[in-house]
């Protein structure tokens, strides 16, 4: 099974998606609070998917997007964006992002984004 | 919005259509009932409509608009093809092109198009056509708007889109025009198309959105978008490229069809016209035109090219000085090095003369219209022929050298060919046949202009020379021939609208003279005429001998040089009081550059002499002594000096040493 993982700087975010992946049978290959955590599991772990929140400390989702999409061209990556951030998830998509989900997240949409970032 | 910016390509588009149209017109009236090509002279017009209409140029589009509606009553066979239909259609194209001309010149003056279009309501209303315009209102509409089925967006192709459709097409490429729905309930939709267009950026191209790229990123949308689509991928991959986005309600991808029924037509039209023999001159464009689409262009500003060349020639001189320095101080390592920069400066050099070249089309294309209206005029039948239009030469060459072939064509049909009754009476067939062939040979181009008239009558010249006080006892017939290049030498008994104002061959051979190249006159009583001109490739690149006259060095264009000798002071001979020399059995005469350009020469007796030859003129070129022949750069010698009739212009040589170029044709 496809293993996930997810990038959040909030804990109740990361556990939602979590619970709607786990039920979905995805695997969670980690999770990461920051774009520097997220960059250092992906290289171990490899996963099959990310799922990158936009706005983190430290180092923000457009960031990470561009330095994962340099260690693994073809990494696949949604990124969790909220109303208003159109231009950033622009910037997420210029940089490589497959897809976006938008917040407050609804399941089936992000099963939908999953499903067609993965095939 | 700001249409200046496309306006150099407004001009060189309607250049395009306009000589197209010429050239259907043409055709049109060998073959009246050839629906294929009214419908290429319906496209030329509707696509000039539609560029004047955009850039504002009302007029242009009015006429345009007229002629289309003319147009379309053949292709519906309400009217006929005549000779008058096409003498009125002609017309229009002198007047699209004085407009254009106009646009070109950025003068704001109207063109009156009231005459011209009356009479194309004339020939409307000559036909049994109910009511013009409103056909002309429906062939306005049909191949333009395509409804989006199942969407209310409106979706048109303007002119330009079809433009780009087309071209795509013939690459074989695929167009569709694809309908994204996105839920109703999508957020950040801007960003959902965007995700949409980027992946499909990756294998193709949008060329068209609606709404605008611009709205759909400030999100003035609903939840729906179009676009058309141009890629190599299958209408299946483009669908489930666009799916790959989350969020998508519905796609729709369809094949884009523009102007269904005039494309199958033009397409079916090509074959056709090239199965035409008759049309010699237009097939090899066509073929030509079809091979260069293929290549991708660039727009450079010739002035660019020539600063370009400029420093190209530069660093040609450079080049040379270094390999001079290389060879005095024999430094074997540089000179290796400057071995592989000389062949590079020389890949460059040949590399910038044919991005000036032009091929000769550009002057010839002209000439059947030409011939037409000569034969119109002249009341003989006269058939152009044209060959080895694709030959190439320099862009100046090609600018200087419409006028004189114009003169020659001009001659041959007055002077050369025959009335039609002659002609038959000398065994000929009616229509007189002129030739405009071209073709390269060595560093030379050569343009021949051949007719299969009455030739000339060395009888007639005699007289007419001996009228104006020319001796021409002694003279050969070739030399007699060769009267007709001199000044104000005209043999013809009346002087026409179309030649013989005596500022003829003199002023072509000036003409061809100054841009280097040479002229030369082959005619038989009774059988025709034939005009070779030589013409170098290129002009600011030339072969040169260097000459010392004392202290001073010069060059000499070999193009001049016949031959050089060496000689004895003692050999040179007075006739009337002039120098000259005898080689084998010709009597040359002697300039002396000392004199003439007023430099003390060396003393002693053995010298040489340059002959040169400029038209027909032959002049040998005293000098001290020679210094090779090498290739040099011409440069101007700029505005203070411009009043020295003698030199051409100077270069610099090798040693750094600023030499001037002699003006061959000024001294001899």
């Amino acid at each position: 099974m496809a293993k996930v993982l997810i990038v959040d700087d909030a804990a109740f975010m990361r556990m939602m998606l979590k619970d709607i992946l786990v039920k979905n049978g995805y695997e969670i290959a980690g999770e990461a609070t920051n774009g520097i955590k997220a960059i250092e599991i992906y290289k171990v772990e490899k996963p099959d998917l990310v799922t990158m929140d936009i706005t983190m400390p430290d180092m923000d989702g457009i960031q990470a997007v561009k330095e994962i999409k340099a260690i693994d061209p073809n990494a696949r990556i949604i990124m969790c964006s909220a109303m208003g951030q159109q231009s950033m998830v622009m910037d997420s998509i210029k940089s490589g992002a497959r897809d976006f989900i938008v917040k407050p997240f609804q399941p089936e949409r992000v099963l939908e984004a999953v499903k067609k970032a993965l095939s | 919005m700001d249409m200046s910016q496309y306006l150099d390509m407004f001009i060189e588009e309607s250049d395009e259509n306009l000589q197209n149209l010429n050239e259907w017109i043409l055709e049109l009236e060998k073959n009246p009932d050839d629906k294929e090509t009214i419908n290429s002279i319906f496209r030329a017009a509707h696509t000039l409509k539609g560029m004047s209409a955009s850039m504002g140029f009302n007029d242009i589009a009015e006429l345009t608009h007229k002629m289309e509606d003319i147009l379309d009553e053949f292709r519906n066979d309400k009217l006929k093809v005549n000779s008058e239909v096409i003498t009125v259609l002609f017309k229009c194209l002198d007047t699209l092109e004085k407009m254009v001309d106009g646009v070109r010149d950025g003068s704001s003056e109207k063109t009156d198009i009231s005459g011209i279009t009356k009479m194309l309501d004339d020939i409307a209303a000559s036909g049994n056509s109910s009511n013009g315009d409103e056909a002309a209102a429906t062939i306005e509409e049909a191949p333009l708007k395509e409804k989006a089925p199942s969407n209310s967006i409106n979706f048109e192709l303007n002119v330009y889109d079809e433009d780009i459709i087309k071209q795509a097409k013939e690459k074989n490429y695929n167009v569709f025009k694809a309908e994204v729905n996105l839920y109703n309930d999508c957020k950040l939709k801007s960003a959902r198309a965007f995700l949409v267009y980027k992946n499909l950026e990756e294998s193709g191209e949008i060329v068209k959105s609606i709404p605008s790229i611009e709205d759909i990123e400030q999100e003035k949308f609903d939840y729906s978008f179009v676009f058309v689509y141009v890629t190599n991928k299958t209408a299946e991959e483009v669908k489930k490229l666009i799916e790959s986005v989350s969020e998508i309600e519905s796609v729709n991808v369809s094949e884009v069809e523009i102007n269904n029924t005039e494309e199958a037509q033009s397409k079916e039209a090509k074959p056709k016209e090239e199965s035409n023999n008759k049309n010699v001159k237009s097939q090899p464009k066509k073929d030509d035109r079809t091979s260069k689409k293929a290549h991708q262009f660039v727009r450079v500003d010739l002035e660019k090219m020539d600063k370009f060349m400029n420093l190209v020639g530069e660093l040609v001189i450079h080049r040379t000085r270094l390999e001079q320095l290389s060879s005095n101080y024999k430094l074997t390592d540089l000179h290796e090095t400057l071995e592989q920069v000389g062949r590079i400066t020389s890949d460059l050099q040949d590399l910038v003369m044919k991005i000036r070249m032009l091929p000769v089309e550009k002057v010839f294309n002209r000439f059947p219209r030409m011939i037409r209206d000569l034969s119109n005029e002249l009341g003989k039948e006269i058939e152009l022929v044209i060959k080895g239009e694709d030959t190439e030469l320099d862009r100046t060459v090609i600018d200087e050298i419409g006028e004189p072939l114009l003169h020659l064509i001009r001659n041959s049909a007055d002077h050369g060919i025959e009335p039609a009754e002659e002609r038959i009476k000398a065994g000929k067939k009616a229509a007189g046949t002129i030739k405009l062939i071209a073709y390269q040979e060595g560093n030379k181009a050569i343009i021949k202009v051949e007719d299969d008239g009455r030739g000339l009558n060395v009888e007639k010249i005699k007289q007419k020379a001996e009228k104006s006080g020319i001796d021409t006892s002694g003279m050969s017939e070739q030399d007699i021939k060769n009267l007709i290049f001199m000044q104000g030498f005209s043999t013809s008994e009346k002087v026409t609208d179309i030649s013989g104002r005596g500022v003829g061959m003199d002023v072509v051979k000036t003409k061809i003279s100054a841009i280097g190249g040479t002229i030369e006159l082959l005619s038989e009583e009774g059988k025709g005429t034939s005009v070779i001109i030589r013409l170098p490739l290129t002009l600011s690149i030339i072969q040169a001998l260097l000459v010392k006259v004392g202290d001073e060095t010069f060059a000499i264009s070999l193009g001049f040089i016949d031959r050089v000798i060496s000689i004895n002071t003692d050999e040179i001979k007075l006739t009337n009081n002039k120098e000259v020399i005898i080689y084998r059995d010709n009597v040359i005469p002697l300039i002396r550059l000392s004199d003439k350009l007023n430099i003390k020469g060396e003393d002693g007796k053995d010298k040489f002499v340059v002959i040169a030859k400029s038209g027909e003129k032959t002049a040998g070129l005293l000098v001290d002594s020679l210094s090779g022949q090498q290739e040099i750069v011409i440069k101007n010698i700029g505005k203070t000096l411009s009043g020295l009739k003698e030199y051409v212009g100077a270069t610099i040589l090798g040693n750094g040493l600023v030499t001037l170029i002699l003006d061959v044709a000024a001294i001899v």
